[in-house]
């Protein structure tokens, strides 16, 4: 081991860099005499609270909005479906009158999961009011012209 | 309170100069590095009882708030670091009558690059052992201890071709 002092390691250690000066000294005894500082924290949590806070208040503005939209085009889609008011005798009209939208397919399944039955009766209902609405369609025809009358419009007399 | 006072002025005496010369490597003059001096020691007595190495976590706490400063000085304009000039001020106090070997080893010891320069101030002015200084630089041992032979070696080099001169 060597225990002669380097030179140059000596000539370095007997050079004393500048000593600190009397105010900073002054502002290291001040801030650690001063409270330690929580503003910072309390800061960052309040942030992260109106963040939070502004975040939903937008889910929920969103929200409403979605289910806003959704209403109106429920109204455009179905908006006052008139009711078929059938002429056929009661009884038959009875089972035939229903709203003359289609059926969701989620109408089916529920059907389907309490019995084929079921589901076979509904079938059989939709099939009725098929036919009765196209009797309807044909019955309320604008133009129907008869055998006569396009004979007449035809000049065969 | 007054024990308190009286212990952290203890610990500025025995390591401040040390302290503001290690973070002069980073900081151009006096002034910015007693501001990074005086953020990482306010940080390392409020802690200083989570850590196993005090004067190693001091250090460190140094050199990371000068790094943090010196980040936030390179996003200035290029013109403020022009007029800093840096090797304007002394390193080192002491007489006049060794103006100018002072001056020569001021200027080398800049010279030198900074991973044995760091080594080399911890060393001979902070007065920490090889194993402290390695865990202040996050190194091995050895490499500490190779990073001041080299340093010590290139100074004394770079002295002797100024001697010459």
């Amino acid at each position: 081991m060597n225990e002669t002092p380097d030179p140059l390691e000596t000539e370095l250690s007997a050079l004393s860099p500048h000593d600190i000066s009397p105010e900073l000294r002054r502002r290291i005894a001040q801030r650690l005499a001063a409270p330690q500082r929580t503003t910072q924290p309390v800061r960052r949590r309040l942030l992260l609270a109106g963040a939070l806070a502004m975040a939903y208040v937008v889910a929920v503005v969103f929200w409403w909005g979605r289910g806003s939209v959704h209403s109106e085009r429920a109204a455009v889609e179905s908006p006052n479906v008139p009711q078929v008011t059938s002429t056929l005798p009661d009884s038959r009209a009875a089972s035939v009158a229903r709203p003359c939208w289609e059926p969701r397919l989620l109408t089916y399944q529920r059907a389907l999961a309490r019995s084929t039955e079921e589901l076979e009766a509904l079938l059989n209902r939709e099939a009725a009011f098929a036919t009765e609405s196209r009797a309807q369609i044909v019955q309320f025809r604008a133009f129907t012209p008869s055998n006569a009358s396009l004979d007449a419009l035809l000049g065969d007399n | 309170m007054a024990g308190e006072r009286d212990s952290w002025s203890v610990w500025l005496d025995q390591h401040g100069a040390a302290l503001v010369l290690f973070a002069r490597q980073w900081a151009p003059n006096r002034a910015d590095a007693e501001d990074v001096v005086q953020e990482a020691f306010i940080r390392f007595w409020r802690s200083r009882d989570r850590v196993a190495e005090p004067i190693a976590y001091l250090y460190a706490s140094v050199k990371h708030c000068a790094l943090d400063w010196h980040r936030g000085r390179d996003r200035q304009s290029r013109r403020e670091v022009v007029v800093a000039r840096p090797e304007a001020e002394s390193l080192f106090a002491g007489s006049t009558e060794q103006e100018e070997r002072r001056a020569a080893i001021d200027a080398k010891l800049r010279e030198l690059p900074e991973s044995q320069r760091e080594v080399l101030v911890l060393t001979i002015w902070g007065g920490l052992s090889f194993p402290q200084i390695a865990k202040v630089l996050q190194i091995s041992v050895n490499t500490a201890a190779s990073r001041y032979r080299y340093a010590l070696a290139r100074l004394r080099e770079q002295l002797a071709e100024e001697a010459i001169r």
